[in-house]
């Protein structure tokens, strides 16, 4: 055999294996897989709308979901629902995703009790599950219990056939952590009715909120929120918060008083009885008791100066339609019954009821359980009353720790049946898991206002092995040989709404809404005697109070199991991915606190460890924490569970269970502000995931705002002098110190220019944004549009940690240094300017990104070779960078919420806002179909049509009669960092700020 | 100069004229439709039969019968097996050799409730938007890109000749962007390229 020397036996292997790589280099086989038999509504393409309702919190707002292809990727209001109006809030946009969690439970499952003493699960069949269900409510007859969500439909009346059909005919809560009871008991102490009334808050030119988070999770947030930016059109409209904190809805009103926390009763009644003073209009009955409060009595208790209560008082004494919004859930304490009643009285003597508290179209809250009740039922429990319990889109064990149904199911005592369609804390506990559909897999109908009838229809076949509550309790009432009405939930929902065709025509509209007639109330008897003092609080008054508050993102935890909603940054503190224990750098400093030293919080409740995080926006004295958190995000850094982290993880905790099980006696409530905490620094520094490091803008000029007085002397694009909005004191001081963007025109290399001359002179287009900063409430919709939208990924708290976030926008939150009780936070959308001068163009190497001929700053991420130069040049930081193909490896079926008319883009490209091109495409193919140009209103950016308070305005800026056109003109519009010369396409509008000069 | 390491130059001096030669050779070659006869699909489909003139005994069908979608939305698809079935439930002989069973596998995947596998033919990237309506609503005959589908008794992807900066004629047996954008430019089409990637 002859030898073969090193070299070459290194180039025949190298020959080999570059024709065997040669002969690799082979196409994969791809398939087209045609339907069997072709829905005739379906054109494979083309998507399909259909009316449902969004089911993801108890507001029930009627939606319109984009199918593509038989799968659901896009949820829109709905325009003809009373509650949406096309718009949607920023949880019904990410709702979808619910649906499509990986982890949720795939079939039925059986507890088994392991020898170590821990609890799991093993998948049974429907049959074996059924038997299982069937043979304990047998083996308890009369002894079933239906803990549940609030239902308001058909469905609910259903559960009550089956419960009956069981032999435990009304052994059943429908119980919601944030209930109303206190509102409910308010309403009963002063009118003599339980009713929820509609609080009107379009119509109300004054409006004073008493810790009422109205644009989060209060009664009805989307609606609430487009109405609320109605009546702030245009500088009309003020605002008032009372609390302890400057939240979401804080934020956006004019004035934040914070009294005392336990006090705020006082200044409710108190306000009453000066307006009542004022206006002398105080009913009979209630005269004694509003002489006995008055801003000057009150003002040592609550802290607050009698004369700026006497300010307000002036003010909705002489508002036309004033409006005090009754106590949320962060200020109920135990006297929550009767502080809800002190705002009612408020009501009263302002004039406001049947004006802008108006009765007859009530929400549609009588039956949920107060607080109280759940007590009871563990008290039943443990007692032995309950044989079966049946858990159904509740969960106890997170939201209700205090009451210890948690144990009571650990116990095993109770044969407990969980619904939950993904795994949740009392989920983990139950005997049985009988998993229902999601919302957009299932039937239904609710109705969470009278008069407001609205259906669900399923959007997608259920994507495992699920089946509808309601079927299961009607098959195993059948296997019991009780008679319950033949035929599925489909079929006895169609019978509810009257037959085939008028449930098609209600199917279509997305259901049914009829005006209620307004009904008039009187005060009730005892209106007179209710007895307002502040609610003591618990524990060593040198603490800090506890507030704990609800969650804008997560609601009361139900949606921790959405990554996206877990990223986006919160409006107020601008932190994700966890719990953050909040309070005044002052109090902070006080207690020895820095950002990031993990904290143990303990009450009487209970103990948790969290990681501090302090900031202005917050009393002095008071340490807050959000609910919603608790259990450990799934696989936050999933697929990145290979990187390190610097720092110490500690992600959410759950909030609930540092609340003392305190009742509030009248109401029946849980008493939310009820003690001090006790705060122990454990002197470890924990990793804070935040998208904001400062709310400081540095004098550069991106929030602006203008006083009200000033507004009628601003001239257009008035950047200039006197009319300017604010100038900070080193500005007004230092001679030398003009900012950039301050001076008048000629000392700025600013020339007027016309954005839209920026496209190809030929083109008919030129595409541009306008954002209303007043109208921009922060709530951050337009970030989950824009992520379900465009297929943005989900980067993981670590990534976010090092800059990678992938939102195309964020909402930029800017504190003012203010004068005392003006709330002056500028909330400012921020994404790609779509420059006519753009810096990012210019130094791309690869042609990636260019101006188009309609004026569009494109980015081609496939032609995109990663230098990211164009990242490191532009001003706005609106460009994003892949630093992992994030989406590609997303686990099924989470795939399918992506959006198939837009790419995914991998590993090592630039991306960054496109102004929705696939949206301006389609619209165009419309046209040319056609023979015309796209007219205005015809492209709604995703962005701009999920806004809830209309904020963005989307169009074509060569048309001067389209409503972006139109809007740039209003003398309020500039545009950021333009004395860069970068010609933003991009203009905003300054925010207006109602309170007068201290 | 060692006899060893010139024999090396020799063979590599050969080796790099030769595929050079070849090279040349091929890009002057034209490929004849026998020779590119597609990839197998699950049922013999023929074209011609269903597509081609009715002077040569065909049924003439137009494209836009079974593949109607092109006109109206994104895909023109593969018609789903309700279409097929819409004539073969009658027709059941075929009439060359061996079609009568390729028909009877249509009613197979039909009675089964499965659809059928086909291969894909016409392949584009995910990054690439391309849109068959805006095409046949600008009057782009089907043929102009698919070559003579009519012709065609198993589907194969048409070389389309493209001049480019490198080579005079390269055949080309992908849908490339240069191709395109030889189509799109001479048309007056947008040759943005937001019109197409996004």
């Amino acid at each position: 055999m002859p030898e073969i020397d090193r070299r070459d036996f290194l180039k025949i292997v190298g020959m080999s294996a570059g024709a065997a790589a040669t002969v690799a280099c082979k196409e994969p086989i791809h398939h087209i897989i045609p339907y069997l038999n072709q829905p005739e509504e379906v054109v494979p393409g083309i998507a399909t709308y259909y009316n449902t309702t969004c089911r993801i919190c108890p507001a029930g707002c009627s939606v319109r979901v984009k199918t593509r292809e038989g799968r659901p990727i896009k949820v829109d209001g709905n325009p003809d629902g009373p509650l949406a109006r096309t718009h949607l809030c920023v949880r019904g946009e990410l709702g979808l995703m619910r649906t499509y969690d990986h982890t949720r439970f795939k079939g039925p499952m059986k507890r088994v009790d392991n020898p170590d003493g821990s609890i799991s699960h093993v998948a049974v069949s429907w049959d074996e599950g059924m038997t299982l269900l069937v043979d304990a409510l047998r083996a308890n007859p009369g002894k079933a219990f239906f803990l549940g969500g609030h239902e308001t439909g058909t469905a609910d009346a259903l559960i009550d056939q089956a419960l009956a059909a069981f032999g435990s005919a009304g052994q059943r809560l429908r119980f919601e952590p944030y209930a109303y009871e206190a509102l409910r008991s308010g309403d009963e102490l002063v009118f003599g009715t339980r009713a929820v009334p509609q609080f009107k808050i379009g119509e109300a030119d004054v409006l004073i909120a008493f810790g009422t988070d109205f644009l989060e999770t209060w009664l009805s947030p989307l609606a609430n929120q487009i109405d609320f930016s109605d009546a702030r059109r245009d500088g009309s409209g003020y605002a008032v918060f009372v609390g302890p904190r400057l939240g979401l809805s804080a934020a956006n009103t004019d004035q934040w008083l914070a009294p005392n926390p336990g006090t705020e009763v006082l200044v409710a009644i108190a306000l009453a009885s000066e307006v009542a003073r004022r206006k002398g209009t105080a009913p009979e009955a209630l005269r004694g008791v509003l002489a006995k409060y008055t801003a000057a009595s009150v003002a040592e208790r609550t802290g607050i100066a009698a004369s700026m209560l006497e300010k307000i008082a002036e003010r909705i004494a002489n508002a036309s339609a004033p409006l005090a919004l009754p106590p949320g859930v962060e200020v109920q304490g135990t006297n929550a019954a009767r502080f809800a009643a002190a705002v009612q009285i408020l009501n009263v003597v302002a004039g406001s009821v049947g004006k802008t508290v108006v009765f007859g179209a009530d929400h549609n809250l009588a039956k949920l359980a107060r607080f109280q009740d759940l007590s009871e039922l563990a008290g039943k429990m443990r007692g032995g009353e309950v044989g079966v319990l049946l858990v159904h889109d509740t969960n106890p064990a997170l939201t209700a720790p205090q009451v210890g149904i948690a144990d009571a199911i650990a116990s095993g005592k109770v044969f407990t049946v969980s619904f939950a369609s993904a795994p949740d804390e009392t989920s983990k506990l139950a005997n049985l898991v009988l998993p229902d559909h999601t919302a957009y897999e299932n039937w239904g109908d609710v109705e969470p206002v009278r008069g407001v009838k609205q259906l669900q229809q399923p959007m997608l076949r259920p994507l495992f092995d699920t089946r509808a509550t309601v079927d299961v309790l009607f098959d195993a009432s059948r296997a019991l040989g009780a008679s319950v009405p033949e035929g599925s939930l489909r079929d006895l929902l169609r019978a509810a709404w009257g037959g085939q065709a008028s449930f098609d025509a209600a199917l279509a509209r997305g259901g049914e809404w009829q005006s209620v007639a307004a009904t008039t109330v009187g005060l009730a008897a005892g209106a007179g005697s209710i007895d307002f003092e502040p609610s003591a609080l618990a524990g060593n008054a040198a603490d800090p109070v506890l507030v704990v508050y609800p969650s804008h993102h997560l609601y009361d935890g139900r949606l921790a199991r959405v990554q996206a909603l877990q990223e986006i940054p919160d409006p107020v503190t601008k932190t994700m991915w966890g719990s953050y224990a909040e309070l005044h750098p002052e109090t902070a400093t006080a207690l020895g606190i820095e950002l990031g030293d993990v904290l143990v919080v303990s009450t009487e409740g209970g103990e948790v460890e969290i990681t501090a995080y302090p900031h202005t926006a917050i009393r002095h004295g008071v340490i807050a924490i959000q609910v919603g958190q608790g259990t450990v995000p799934r696989d936050p850094d999933a697929p990145l569970s290979g990187q390190g982290t610097w720092g110490r993880e500690v992600f959410g905790v759950n909030a609930f269970q540092l609340i003392p099980g305190k009742l509030d006696p009248e109401s029946g409530a849980l008493a939310w502000l009820s003690t001090h905490a006790t705060v122990k620094n454990t002197k470890v520094r924990a990793n804070v995931t935040r998208a904001q490091i400062t709310f400081d803008q540095e004098d550069r000029g991106f929030g602006r705002a203008i006083t009200l007085a000033a507004l009628p002397k601003l001239e257009p694009w008035g950047r200039v002098g006197e009319a300017e909005a604010r100038v900070r004191p080193q500005a007004e001081h230092d001679g030398h110190h003009v900012a950039p963007w301050q001076g008048d025109a000629e000392h700025l290399m600013i020339k007027q220019y016309d954005p839209a001359a920026d496209a190809h002179p030929d083109s008919p287009y030129r595409w541009g944004m306008s954002i209303d900063q007043d109208a921009c409430t922060g709530c951050n919709a337009c970030i989950a549009a824009c992520i379900t939208e465009n297929n943005l990924p989900v980067v993981g708290p670590t990534n976010v940690r090092i800059g990678r976030e992938m939102h195309w926008i964020r909402v930029e939150r800017f504190v003012e240094i203010t004068d005392e009780n003006e709330v002056d936070v500028r909330h400012t959308p921020m994404l790609c300017q779509h420059c006519g001068a753009a810096p990012c163009e210019s130094v791309c190497p690869a042609l990636a990104t260019y101006h188009s001929i309609e004026g569009l700053n494109v980015m081609v991420p496939n032609r995109c070779i990663g230098t990211r130069f164009c990242a490191n040049n532009c001003p706005y930081k609106a460009r994003r960078f892949n630093h992992w193909s994030y989406n590609w490896y997303v686990p099924e079926p989470e795939n399918l919420t992506l959006n198939p008319d837009v790419m995914v883009r991998a590993k090592g490209v630039m991306e960054k806002c496109t102004f929705c091109v696939q949206r301006i495409n389609g619209a165009k193919d419309v046209a040319k179909r056609e023979n015309r140009i796209v007219g205005d209103g015809e492209i709604q950016v995703a962005c701009a049509s999920a806004c809830p308070s209309n904020a963005i305005t989307f169009g074509n800026l060569r048309d001067p009669e389209s409503a972006v056109a139109k809007v740039r003109t209003i003398p309020r519009a500039y545009r950021i960092l333009e004395h860069l010369y970068t010609r933003p396409a991009v203009s905003y509008l300054m925010s207006i700020r109602r309170a007068e000069e201290a | 100069m060692e006899p060893r390491k010139r024999t090396w130059i020799g063979i590599s001096v050969v080796g790099v004229c030769a595929f050079v030669l070849t090279a040349t050779a091929a890009s002057l070659y034209e490929y004849t439709p026998e020779e590119l006869t597609g990839p197998e699909q699950p049922i013999a489909f023929n074209h011609q039969i269903h597509a081609g003139k009715v002077e040569d005994g065909n049924l003439g069908m137009q494209c836009l019968y079974c593949h109607g979608p092109a006109e109206q939305g994104w895909s023109a698809t593969v018609p789903p097996v309700s279409t097929c079935l819409g004539c073969h439930t009658h027709i059941k002989a075929g009439r060359t050799e061996g079609s009568t069973e390729e028909i009877a596998k249509i009613q197979e995947f039909a009675a089964k409730g499965e659809s059928i596998p086909w291969v894909r033919i016409h392949h584009l990237p995910d990054y690439v938007q391309f849109k068959h309506m805006r095409h046949v609503q600008a009057g782009v005959q089907c043929q102009e890109c698919h070559g003579d589908v009519q012709d065609m008794k198993r589907v194969y992807l048409v070389p389309q000749m493209q001049i480019t900066k490198r080579s005079l004629f390269t055949p080309s047996q992908k849908l490339e962007m240069g191709w395109c954008m030889e189509c799109h430019l001479q048309r007056g089409a947008p040759d943005d390229c937001a019109a197409c990637h996004y």
